[in-house]
């Protein structure tokens, strides 16, 4: 659910499959993700850099000793080398789809799928179990949960698979309520019985 | 009246303990970004090219473009109060609109929303926004007229019931004032009337909306108002909103309906403007390349439907539309040519399917229990009446000839004759209308039979003869006839003419009555003509009403009677 760009997406694919082969060869495919994500969250935190790393009057060269400089050591070989390819077809600019679309391919082959939960409170693991495998019979999937606690849920819980939304929470409830109330108040006021007293008796 | 507090409160936990814990569940998608009306949403991987969305915010959208990751969708109403990441719901439905008989006399939005402050509009009945058009086994050709009450238009351009009959002219020629006038006129007969505005001002609106209300025509009438400052999606909607509350009454009751599209020049240019803003290529006029589209599966809606006869159980009430209790021909499709059914089910709708259904019904030994039944849901129709606005008189422009080459015939309005004084100032020469003969009253075919001709004749003449050469006596008189018959077409606005008074009148002009009276006469004459007729001889209105001709016998009765009329007239001027 991460904000995409259509046309970013389709270049990014051909590169983040790229790095699937590779990594997957090297069987890093699941660290790969790990230090992606890391870096995917540092970017969405830090605007800056990645403006700097977009920045066309910033030289190719200059970018490419400060990449060196910054991850080699830190990151794997495969990440900083990767990188260093985008650098060098002026690419990095694409760095955070690279990334969506990595997960989604990770994802793919793995036969993962990503469930988020909404709750008011912290859930508990049995709990996690019969989400994990109501989500992986629905699917045909396993099931990655991702969790949020959000007060305002009030109660029950909202879980996210893919497109699909399974509202099961108190303050849909109330909505509903307060919907149907609503609904049924203008009903009878334009249709002539409004709430009379004693006609709630019939 | 008092409200009780505790009464409120039970109804609210009456609704609670009704209500059935339930899991809401649905496809969601969440918007990327949202501007002009436009919004692209991610996800939403199984919505349908069409399907309404429900925004966040209380909005709804109709999905335009599926894209590999998002789709494009446009927003009915408030789109400033969606954000960026809100939720998206499917509904998994098409767009539709309230339909329903309680929609006549509202002024609506194309959403169905009421505009007039009346409150909601209480129906349950729905219908799609965009209904396929009727087949051509639905159909009957068009053969019974629309009465517009204009003399120019019944007489040289009729309009018949199903037809769709373009307006086209430039700004401020009286366009719109000839669709007010047909509606008007519709008054105590049976039509339904829809009124879209589509990029109209609102100040437009409001004195048509109090014109139609003071002649009484909202009585029968819905408005569908979609102004010049509403967003560009629901005016690119509201002609098919107004189309389908029509249909409801067509395909429900069989009624003849009446559709004003006013005008659909703005509709396409907010349809483009949509396109443009969804990044569909542009083509000509900057326009997408399905524009044609955009008016021909609006304008395909409008048809006659045919009518359906069946032999029935004598005890089948005459409201029955169930086409099961039908008794069938034993020989079906087999049967002798003037006894046989028009399809398997038993039903007779091709012409003379009454006849045929009797012929039969009498054959039979056990005549006595069963009966013709016409189906009461069908027959009706729904006539449209296109408006194009022209941009100097320049019909060849992208979106006039486009719809001139969809609707059957145009009515041709031109500032030049508006400005003459002739209104309404249709063009005679190049108004047509290639289907409204079939329906034409024969009484009316009879008396203006030659009167475009006439009148294109004599157009030609008085160019020729403002050049001052001598005119030999039938050119004169001809120019004579030509320039009375313009005079008694002239008519002024919101005073549609009873098709009667319209016969007679014009039967005075085509007659040759008025060749020897001053041009400015003409209109006096007319007035107590028929004031005369009706007064004196209310036995030759009916007759003329009824026989719907002007026969052998009628001709020489008509002709005296306006000649003993001219002659008091005459001596009462001098």
């Amino acid at each position: 659910m991460a904000k995409v760009n259509e046309q970013e997406m389709a270049l990014a694919r051909v590169y983040s499959s790229a790095m699937w082969d590779v990594a997957e060869g090297a069987g890093q495919a699941d660290a790969l993700l790990a230090e992606l994500s890391d870096l995917a969250a540092y970017l969405d935190k830090n605007t800056e850099f990645g403006a700097f790393l977009s920045n066309p009057t910033v030289e190719a060269d200059t970018r490419k000793k400060l990449l060196e400089k910054l991850f080699r050591g830190r990151y794997s070989d495969t990440l900083v080398d990767s990188l260093q390819v985008l650098n060098g077809k002026d690419r990095l600019n694409l760095l955070r789809s690279v990334a969506e679309s990595y997960r989604l391919l990770h994802e793919e082959h793995r036969r993962h799928v990503e469930v988020f939960v909404r709750t008011a409170v912290p859930l508990t693991d049995s709990l996690r179990g019969v989400i994990r495998d109501a989500a992986a019979k629905r699917t045909g999937r396993q099931a990655i949960l991702v969790e949020t606690v959000d007060p305002s849920v009030i109660g029950g819980l909202i879980v996210h698979i893919g497109d699909e939304k399974y509202d099961m929470s108190v303050s849909m409830l109330l909505r509903a309520v307060y919907d149907k109330l609503l609904d049924r108040a203008s009903r009878e006021i334009h249709g002539g019985r409004a709430f009379r007293e004693g006609s709630l008796a019939a | 009246m008092k409200f009780k507090v505790d009464e409120i409160s039970s109804v609210i936990a009456e609704e609670i303990r009704n209500y059935r814990t339930e899991v809401d569940i649905a496809e969601v998608g969440r918007v990327l970004e949202v501007g002009d009306g436009i919004a692209r949403v991610y996800g939403l991987k199984n919505a349908m090219s069409g399907e309404r969305l429900d925004f966040a915010n209380g909005a709804s959208g109709q999905v335009f473009n599926l894209e590999e990751n998002s789709v494009g969708v446009v927003v009915f109403g408030d789109y400033l109060g969606i954000k960026e990441g809100d939720e998206v719901r499917r509904s998994g439905e098409l767009l539709s609109v309230p339909c329903g008989d309680k929609m006549v006399g509202r002024v609506v939005d194309p959403l169905g929303r009421p505009l007039d402050g009346k409150g909601a509009v209480d129906t349950r009945e729905r219908r799609p926004l965009e209904f396929k058009a009727p087949g051509i086994a639905q159909r009957q050709p068009v053969n019974e007229p629309l009465q517009t009450g204009i003399k120019a238009i019944d007489s040289m351009t009729p309009i018949g019931r199903g037809q769709r009959e373009l307006i086209i002219g430039d700004r401020k020629t009286g366009k719109t004032a000839i669709a007010i006038d047909t509606i008007i006129n519709q008054k105590g007969g049976d039509v339904i009337c829809v009124y879209v505005a589509v990029g109209l001002k609102e100040s437009t609106v409001a004195s048509v909306i109090e014109k139609l209300r003071q002649t009484g025509a909202m009585d029968y009438t819905i408005v569908v108002s979609a102004g010049s400052s509403d967003p560009a999606p629901l005016q690119y909607i509201a002609p098919y909103a107004g189309a389908a509350m029509a249909e409801y009454f067509m395909y429900k009751y069989g009624r003849a309906t009446l559709c004003v599209y006013d005008d659909l020049s703005k509709q396409a240019q907010s349809y483009r403007q949509l396109s443009l803003l969804l990044r569909r290529p542009p083509g000509r006029e900057a326009y997408p390349g399905d524009v044609f589209y955009l008016h021909s599966r609006l304008l395909e809606r409008s048809v006659k439907l045919r009518e359906e006869f069946g032999v029935v159980p004598k005890d089948t009430p005459a409201n029955s539309t169930d086409r099961k209790v039908i008794k069938k021909h034993p020989q079906g499709l087999a049967a002798p040519v003037e006894q046989r059914p028009d399809d398997d089910a038993g039903l007779y709708h091709r012409p003379h399917g009454e006849h045929r259904a009797k012929d039969w019904l009498a054959t039979l030994p056990d005549k006595d229990k069963y009966r013709v039944h016409k189906f009461p849901d069908s027959g009706g129709s729904m006539t449209a009446l296109p408006i194009i606005e022209t941009l100097e008189g320049e019909v060849s422009a992208y979106i006039p000839t486009n719809v001139i080459s969809i609707t059957d015939g145009q009515i041709y309005l031109e500032p030049d004759l508006f400005f003459a004084g002739i209104r309404p100032a249709i063009n005679v020469g190049i108004s047509v209308s290639r289907v409204g003969g079939n329906a034409q009253r024969k009484a009316m075919k009879k008396v203006s039979g030659s009167l475009r001709l006439d009148l294109a004749s004599f157009r030609e003449l008085e160019a020729f003869a403002q050049l001052g050469t001598e005119l030999d006596a039938a050119t004169q008189k001809q120019l004579d006839r030509g320039a009375r018959m313009v005079e008694l077409l002239k008519q002024p606005q919101y005073k549609p003419f009873n098709v009667n008074d319209q016969i007679v009148s014009i039967f005075s002009g085509s007659r040759g009555f008025l060749d020897n009276l001053p041009i400015n006469w003409v209109s006096e004459f007319e007035q107590e003509l028929l004031k005369h007729v009706r007064d004196e001889y209310p036995e030759v209105v009916k007759e003329i009403d009824e026989k719907k001709d002007i026969d052998k016998e009628m001709e020489p009765k008509l002709q005296k009677i306006v000649a003993a009329f001219k002659e008091r007239f005459l001596a009462a001027k001098k």
